[in-house]
């Protein structure tokens, strides 16, 4: 082998799984278009337009700083790479009140906003990529069981069942505080203060993240989202905990896509 | 006759200058990288303990996993891996270009740089203040200083190279090469597609660019440098030649076509174009073939010489990296398989292969490479036999342990378990507790060793070793048939002169 054979080969060898690998899909995959919807099987003809909300900048860029991909992954693959889609709560859920089936895979668009999609590294925490609907579901399951205690009627007058929205405007402020929940996690997974207390929970090997949260002098009844109050004291959650929160509750990757990306073609025709 | 003996003594007289030239980066950069790697354990050990035990050192958020467990890796990467390839590579280099290192205190300021940058990455990371990308954890001005650094480093082994002395090239020297020149192209690519693009690019493009980054590193630099090693130590300290030069030619093309496509596989079920993981999985499978030819290469070179292995520390830790080369490339072909990637691709497993593919093979060939080269560039013997078997043994059993239980049955446990659907994936942390435990405990074992290994050779820098400029044998001392020629004979030749 001479030299010159060497590095022919070299940049041959490296050059071309780089163009192919990295630098074309990179460069075409930062024009995606949206799918358009289906006439006979969406019954509309517009554009995809995948909604995000939420701290996407400030949070995501925390939530990647503090490592949350070492445990947490945001991903929930197509049944050939693995069984995620089956997981109750992961890509979405089986019987959501309004919607019927929202499962589905994740797709391009769902980390719109973000610098880098959190796919993660392993689960050794549950996926985070519906964290947002799993806390929706449990604020409503939490806030059905108080109505009940407190004999508010779950019908409305039409006959129809009361939203979630509408349960939780009729508790008022006794109704499940989702961010009030997150700090409360964030600040000790294993605390035991929790509202959701007599569900059967799993022992949490989730870190404590004590630079989230500062003491500030408690005056009065303690601000809202104070996650530990004493007589003169309380610690509250720090603006970047906010954000994370912000990011972390907002996260749905379940809304509803094209017919032709839908993980179950037979159920959800016109979905909304 | 007399020709001959000039012509050795000349040889020998230009080994030495080489040794003495490189004698402060070289070391320099073995026993940073040593502590180091040292430190890189302890973060290893503090993520480790806190996956079984989260209320360890629970007091201080940056011991927390997730400041933790990329402080380790970007720790394990630059600043163990990446200085002792750098030692590796200027010596093996100079020494089969036959040139001496003419700017050793540019390079030395280089190390330096590397390891004060790697420093401050370090802390950013843990104080909160990283990027969150595997195993590019440092923020961005960081890594593109370690990125122009390098470029100080890297430019002596290609300018040795290109003044070398004598016609024939070594395969060592083609993998080294290959290792210098891909090195700063998958740091620039890396930093091109996450750090520049950053917010141009798609997401998931910018999260695949980083997956492809960590196999790059591990496939053509770590492990090119580790094989260009193995393909030196192993002639040297037999005497014979390499059993088929070749089979060591063919397993290097293998490495450069394959290596690589390899590394996107960790994206598959992930909305890129579908081809990109599958055609990553069939590079991986295909990643065998370097292994088997080193594996068949060294095993054939070192056949009836049983005597020299069981003697020779370099040689033993070279043979356990070269079989760890094969574990860790049928391991990664195994857990690739698009069937086994489902169980795989998000379970403890893949970590634990990260750590058998560096520490198993690249750092036991790091190992076989400093114990075979520090004596020669501090004239000193390694002082104590006894450390360096308690170092091997007990990195062997750390490792093997790590492999086995940890990545093998803990990561299939692992996945079989959240590809489970109707199993709360909160179940995992129960049965995963066991293995995050042996993983701890296996760390434990390799620190030891490694505090050995450090020990010994802050030692040797101290030149408080015998002197001689032979490599410790395992059992008594060089004989008159050692290929590294009679006892003292650089000693003698220093006095004469």
């Amino acid at each position: 082998m001479t030299v010159k054979t060497f590095f022919i080969g070299l940049i041959a060898s490296f050059g071309l799984p780089w163009l192919v690998m990295l630098a074309i899909p990179f460069g075409t995959m930062r024009s995606l278009s949206e799918p358009q919807y289906d006439e006979v099987n969406d019954e509309r003809t517009d554009f995809y337009q995948p909604l995000r909300t939420g701290s996407l900048e400030t949070g995501s860029l925390i939530y990647r700083q503090e490592g949350c991909m070492t445990c947490h992954t945001q991903v929930t693959r197509p049944s050939y790479a693995g069984a995620d889609v089956f997981r109750e709560g992961q890509g979405g859920t089986r019987n959501d009140a309004e919607r019927g089936d929202t499962r589905r895979i994740t797709n391009a668009w769902d980390f719109e906003g973000e610098y880098m999609a959190p796919i993660g590294d392993s689960r050794i925490g549950p996926d985070l990529g519906n964290f947002g609907n799993r806390v929706d579901a449990l604020a409503l399951e939490i806030n059905k069981k108080k109505a009940l205690k407190m004999g508010i009627a779950l019908i409305k007058e039409d006959k129809s069942p009361m939203t979630a929205q509408e349960i939780a405007a009729a508790l008022g402020r006794k109704a499940f505080d989702k961010e009030a929940y997150v700090y409360k996690h964030l600040y000790n997974p294993r605390n035991e203060n929790f509202e959701d207390k007599g569900r059967e929970r799993v022992w949490s090997v989730c870190q404590a993240n004590p630079q989230f949260f500062t003491k500030v002098g408690n005056f009065g009844q303690g601000a809202k989202f104070a996650v530990d109050i004493k007589c003169d004291q309380q610690v509250v959650p720090t603006g970047d905990c906010k954000s994370l929160v912000n990011y972390l509750i907002n996260l749905k990757k379940d809304g509803a896509v094209p017919y032709a990306m839908q993980y179950s073609q037979t159920k959800q025709k016109g979905a909304k | 006759m007399s020709t001959t003996n000039s012509s050795n003594i000349e040889d020998t007289q230009l080994r030495a200058n080489i040794d003495r030239s490189l004698r402060h980066p070289v070391m320099f950069f073995f026993t940073s990288g040593a502590v180091w790697l040292a430190i890189s354990l302890l973060l290893g050990i503090i993520a480790s303990a806190k996956t079984h035990s989260p209320e360890f050192l629970s007091c201080c958020s940056c011991f927390n996993v997730g400041r933790t467990m990329p402080a380790h890796m970007s720790t394990l990467i630059y600043g163990w891996g990446a200085q002792a390839g750098f030692g590796v590579i200027l010596w093996l280099m100079s020494r089969l270009s036959r040139q001496e290192c003419k700017q050793s205190g540019l390079i030395l300021a280089a190390g330096h740089v590397w390891n004060i940058f790697v420093g401050i990455g370090t802390l950013c990371v843990l104080l909160g203040a990283g990027t969150g990308i595997t195993w590019m954890a440092f923020p961005k001005s960081v890594m593109i200083v370690l990125c122009l650094t390098y470029f100080l480093i890297g430019i002596w082994a290609l300018i040795a190279f290109r003044v070398r002395r004598g016609g024939h090239i070594y395969i060592s020297q083609w993998y080294l090469l290959a290792s210098v020149l891909w090195f700063p192209w998958i740091l620039l690519s890396g930093l091109a597609f996450t750090h520049f693009y950053l917010g141009d690019g798609h997401p998931l493009m910018v999260t695949a660019s980083t997956a492809w980054f960590r196999s790059a590193i591990m496939f053509l630099f770590f492990t090119p440098v580790a094989v260009a090693s193995a393909y030196y130590i192993t002639p040297k300290v037999t005497g014979r030649p390499v059993y088929s030069y070749s089979l060591a030619i063919f397993g290097f093309w293998a490495l450069a076509i394959f290596g690589p496509w390899a590394g996107m596989q960790r994206m598959m079920g992930a909305s890129i174009p579908a081809f990109i993981p599958y055609l990553s999985a069939g590079a991986v499978i295909l990643l065998i073939i370097p292994a088997i030819a080193l594996v068949i290469n060294v095993l054939k070179t070192v056949k009836d010489s049983s005597e020299t292995v069981a003697n020779s520390p370099s040689l033993k830790f070279t043979i356990a990296g070269a079989a760890g080369m094969l574990v860790f490339t049928v391991m990664s072909a195994f857990m690739s398989l698009p069937d086994a990637l489902k169980f795989t691709q998000f379970s403890i497993a893949q970590y634990g292969l990260e750590l058998t593919g560096i520490l198993g093979f690249f750092s036991m060939c790091m190992f076989g490479a400093i114990y075979f080269i520090v004596p020669r560039i501090t004239n000193r013997e390694w002082i104590s036999a006894t450390m360096i078997t308690q170092h091997y043994w007990l990195f062997i059993y750390g490792i093997a342990f790590i492999s086995v239980f940890y990545t093998a049955l803990g990561g299939f446990m692992h996945g079989y378990i959240l590809e489970m659907p109707t199993e709360d994936p909160s179940a995992a942390v129960g049965r995963l507790f066991p293995y995050a435990v042996g993983l701890t405990t296996g760390f434990v074992f390799i620190l030891f060793a490694v505090f050995m290994f450090c020990s010994h050779l802050m030692l040797m820098w101290l030149r408080l070793g015998r002197r001689s400029n032979h490599p410790t044998l395992l059992a008594g001392h060089a004989s008159h048939s050692s290929p590294h020629g009679p006892e003292g004979d650089i000693e003698k030749l220093e006095s004469a002169k």
